[in-house]
C-alpha cells in the first residue's frame, strides 16, 4: 500500500478538524506537519476555506432569493427603494437592521452631522454616549436585541423575524407591499412577518400605500388591523395601548385565548375538537387507549419504537411558515402519567416538531448534555426539556433538572404513577421561557425582551415519539398547542380543572374556534382610543 | 476617531457598502478557522461589531477585505483563547501564524467561491442534498444519518468524499484559468 503524501495526511487530519472529531494527538500531529511548512498551511487553509464557502453555494443557500452580492451591487442604495422587487421584504428589513445597527453604533460619531441617512431618520445628534452601552453589553449568549437576526451567518435567519430597538428619533422600514412602518423611539418593535409587526414598547406608525396591501400591529393581547389606513399604536403605562387613526379605519381585535390545536383523544376522529383530532395519524391501530385522565380517552405508549402519533397539520413550506410557526409566543400543554426510566441516553418525547435547528420539543431527556443545547447551563442528568429556536440565540433547550432543588420536581415524583400537568411556555413580551408542573412555575430562563421565535416548517409534529427512536412510556392526554404564552393564572386554572377530571376550559367559555383574534371595535379616522390590553376593553 | 467627532457621511456610506459586499466572504473566512457553525456565527457577530467600533481606522484608499479580515483575525484568536470546550487545540503561537497566513487568502476568496459554485453543479443530487442539509440547514451528521437511514460514520465519509472531490475540482478550475 502506498504511503500517503504529507499533503494528503494534512487533508486527512483537516477532515477530522472540520468534522470536530479530531483528537488531541491528531491536532498535535497536524500542527507539527504544518509548523515549518507554509505550503502545507495553505493546503490546510484552502481546504478549510472550502468548508466555509460551501454554505454560500447555491446548494447551501435556502431558497430565499438571497445571494452574495456582487461587487457592483450596493445594498445601501437598493434598500432605500420603497419596494425591493424580487427581494423578500424580510431581506430588506434585515439589511435595514444592519443599517440601523450601524447608525446606532456609529451614532456617537455623528454628533453634529446631518441625520436621515439610509432610511434611518433618528436625530443622531441626540444620541448620547451611554446609548453605545447597549452595544457594549454584547455577549454571545445574551445578544442585544437590536442585533438579532441581522448579522447571523445562519442562512435561514435571512427569512427570520427581526426585532428593532430604537433609542431616539424615528426609524422607517418599508415592506414589499409598500407599507411604511415608522418606529418612534424609544421603542422596541418586532418585524414578525411581511404583514404583521409586534410592538413590545414605544410607538409605531404604519402607513399603507397600496389599496390591496394590509398590515397589522400586535401587542401582548390586542391586535390592530388596518382597513386601508394610516395609523399609530403606542404602548402606555398600566398595560394600556393608544390607537390613533390618521386616515381610514382600523379594527382592534382581542386575542382568543384558546389553543390553536387541542387533542383530547376522547374519540378517534371526533375528539374535543373534531378538526384537530381528524388531523392525527396513528402509527398503529393498536396504540392502546385508556380511560382519559380527563374525558373518555387517552393514549398509552409502551416504549415501543414504532409507536407514535403524527400530526398532519400545522406545517409550512419552509421554516417560519405554517400554522405552528409562532413568532411572539408559544405554549405546549399536556397531561401525562410518566413511566420514563430516566436512564442515560433514554429520551421520551411528549411533543416534537423537527425542523432542523428550528425544532420544538417537550421531552424527558438524559443525554449528558451531549449537544450542549442547554440554556441556562445545567448539570447533566435526568431533565424535562423544552426546546425552541429563538432569533439571535439559535436553538436551545430549557433543561429542567429533575433534582428536587429550588421547587423543581424529582424524577421519582414525576414517575409516581399519578397524572401530572406539564406546560412549557415562551413569551417574547417578557423573554421568559418557562416550564410549569402541576400548576406551578418550576424552572425558567429570561432571554432579552422582544426576542422572537423562529420555528415551523415542513415536518409534521409527533406526539409520543421521534423518528422511531424516542418512544414515550406512559399515558398522554389533553395535548394543547397555543400560539401565545399562557399566563401563570391560566395554567393554574387548567391544572385545577384537570385534577377534577374536567377539560382545561369552562364549557361555557366558548368553543375551540379556529379564529385567533376577535373584533372588539372599529376606530375611525381622526380619532384616538385607549384600550386595556388585559381586558380588551376600550377606556373612555 | 474621538467620540463626537463629525464624520463625512459619504465615507461612512462607502464603509457600509463595502461591509455589505464582503460580509459573506468574511463569514466564510471565519468558518474556515472556526469550523463549528454556531461558534463561527458568534465570532462573526463580534467581528461585525468590532468593525464599526474600529471604523475610525478604516482608510478608504486601502482594500476593505484584508482590513476586515485583520479585525476578524483578532476575534478568531480571542475565540480560541476563551473557548473552553471546543476541540481544536492548536497552540496559540501556531494559531497566530495560521491566521496571518489566512489573511493572505483574501485575494483568493472570490475566484475560489466562483469555482466552487461551478463545481457544486457537477455533484450528484445526493451530494447537493448533503450540502443543503449540512451547510444550509445546519443539520448535524446524526440528524442526516437518521433522515438517510445511514450511519453517522457514513455521513462523515460522504462529506469527506464530497469535499475532497470539490477541492480537486476547484484547484483544477483555478489552474485552468491561470495556465
Amino acid at each position: 500500500m502506498n504511503k500517503p503524501t504529507v499533503a494528503e495526511r494534512v487533508l486527512e487530519l483537516a477532515e477530522y478538524v472540520l468534522a470536530e472529531t479530531a483528537s488531541d494527538n491528531e491536532i498535535a500531529e497536524l500542527e507539527s506537519l504544518m509548523v515549518d511548512k507554509p505550503e502545507l498551511r495553505r493546503v490546510y487553509l484552502r481546504y478549510a476555506l472550502l468548508h466555509g464557502q460551501l454554505a454560500l453555494t447555491t446548494a447551501g443557500l435556502p431558497e430565499t432569493g438571497l445571494h452574495p452580492l456582487s461587487t457592483s451591487e450596493s445594498l445601501v442604495s437598493s434598500k432605500l427603494q420603497p419596494a425591493a422587487g424580487h427581494r423578500s421584504w424580510l431581506f430588506v428589513v434585515t439589511s435595514l437592521a444592519a443599517t440601523i445597527l450601524l447608525a446606532v453604533s456609529a451614532g456617537i460619531y455623528f454628533a453634529g452631522s446631518r441625520g436621515n441617512l439610509w432610511g434611518v431618520s433618528a436625530n443622531l445628534s441626540e444620541i448620547a454616549s451611554n446609548d453605545l452601552a447597549t452595544v457594549g453589553h454584547y455577549d454571545n449568549r445574551n445578544l442585544p436585541v437590536h442585533v438579532v437576526g441581522v448579522l447571523s451567518t445562519d442562512r435561514l435567519t435571512n427569512i427570520s423575524p427581526t426585532t428593532f430597538t430604537v433609542h431616539r428619533g424615528a426609524t422607517r422600514l418599508t415592506t414589499t407591499d409598500g407599507t411604511n412602518v415608522q418606529i418612534e423611539g424609544p421603542a422596541m418593535f418586532g418585524a414578525s412577518s411581511r404583514s404583521e409587526g409586534v410592538l413590545f414598547e414605544g410607538s409605531v406608525h404604519a402607513s399603507l400605500t397600496r389599496p390591496d396591501s394590509n398590515y397589522s400591529i400586535q401587542t401582548s393581547s390586542l391586535r390592530v388591523v388596518d382597513r386601508g389606513t394610516n395609523f399609530r399604536v403606542a404602548t402606555m403605562e398600566n398595560d394600556q395601548i393608544r390607537v390613533d387613526v390618521i386616515d381610514g379605519e382600523v379594527e382592534v381585535q382581542s386575542r382568543v385565548r384558546r389553543p390553536l390545536y387541542y387533542w383530547s383523544f376522547d374519540d378517534r376522529g371526533s375528539g374535543g375538537t373534531a378538526e384537530s383530532e381528524a388531523d392525527l395519524r396513528y402509527s398503529h391501530d393498536h396504540i392502546k387507549r385508556s380511560p382519559g385522565l380527563v374525558g373518555a380517552g387517552a393514549l398509552v405508549f409502551e416504549n415501543r419504537k414504532d409507536e407514535f402519533v403524527r400530526i398532519e397539520t400545522g406545517t409550512g413550506v419552509e421554516v417560519g411558515t405554517g400554522d405552528m410557526a409562532c413568532s411572539s409566543g408559544i405554549s405546549i400543554e399536556a397531561l401525562v402519567v410518566c413511566r420514563w426510566s430516566g436512564r442515560f441516553m433514554d429520551y421520551d418525547e411528549i411533543f416534537r416538531k423537527e425542523d432542523g435547528n428550528h425544532r420544538m420539543l417537550l421531552s424527558f431527556q438524559n443525554d449528558g448534555d451531549s449537544n450542549n443545547f442547554d440554556i441556562p447551563e445545567v448539570l447533566p442528568g435526568p431533565c424535562l426539556s423544552f426546546g425552541l429556536h429563538l432569533e439571535g440565540h439559535g436553538y436551545s433547550e430549557l433543561d429542567m433538572p429533575l433534582d428536587g432543588n429550588d421547587g423543581r420536581p424529582t424524577l421519582r415524583e414525576l414517575t409516581d404513577g399519578m397524572p401530572h400537568h406539564i406546560v412549557a411556555t415562551y413569551d417574547s413580551f417578557t423573554g421568559r421561557k418557562a416550564i410549569y408542573v402541576d400548576g406551578r412555575l418550576r424552572f425558567s430562563h429570561d432571554f432579552p425582551m422582544g426576542t422572537l421565535i423562529l420555528n415551523g416548517g415542513p415536518t409534521p409534529a409527533t406526539i409520543g415519539n421521534f423518528n422511531n427512536r424516542e418512544p414515550f412510556t406512559g399515558t398522554i392526554d389533553e395535548v394543547a398547542f397555543y400560539d401565545f404564552a399562557l399566563s401563570p393564572d391560566e395554567i393554574s386554572a387548567h391544572y385545577q380543572r384537570a385534577m377534577r377530571g374536567e377539560p382545561y376550559f369552562e364549557p361555557q367559555s366558548g368553543s375551540l374556534v379556529s379564529e385567533r383574534w376577535l373584533a372588539i371595535t372599529l376606530v375611525g379616522a381622526g380619532t384616538s382610543q385607549v384600550f386595556d390590553t388585559l381586558t380588551g376593553l376600550a377606556i373612555p | 476617531m474621538k467620540e463626537g467627532t463629525p464624520i463625512d457621511p459619504e465615507l461612512y456610506e462607502q464603509f457600509l457598502t463595502l461591509f455589505t459586499r464582503d460580509q459573506l466572504r468574511i463569514t466564510a473566512w471565519i468558518r474556515a478557522l472556526v469550523p463549528n457553525h454556531t461558534a463561527a456565527a458568534d465570532v462573526f457577530q463580534e467581528t461585525s461589531l468590532e468593525l464599526w467600533r474600529s471604523f475610525a481606522t478604516f482608510r478608504p484608499d486601502t482594500d476593505f477585505l484584508p482590513w476586515a479580515l485583520g479585525v476578524a483575525r483578532h476575534q478568531v484568536l480571542k475565540h480560541w483563547r476563551t473557548a473552553k470546550r471546543d476541540r481544536l487545540t492548536f497552540s496559540e503561537e501556531f494559531l497566530h501564524e495560521l491566521t496571518v497566513e489566512a489573511i493572505g487568502l483574501a485575494d483568493e476568496l472570490m475566484p475560489r467561491q466562483a469555482a466552487l459554485d461551478e463545481c457544486v453543479k457537477q455533484l450528484s443530487d445526493r451530494q447537493r442534498d448533503l450540502i443543503h442539509r449540512f451547510y444550509g440547514d445546519n443539520q448535524t451528521a446524526a440528524v442526516i444519518a437518521s433522515a438517510w437511514e445511514r450511519s453517522v460514520h457514513a455521513v462523515y465519509k460522504s462529506l469527506k468524499v464530497m469535499r475532497r472531490a470539490l477541492l480537486e475540482c476547484v484547484e483544477a478550475k483555478l489552474a485552468g484559468q491561470t495556465s
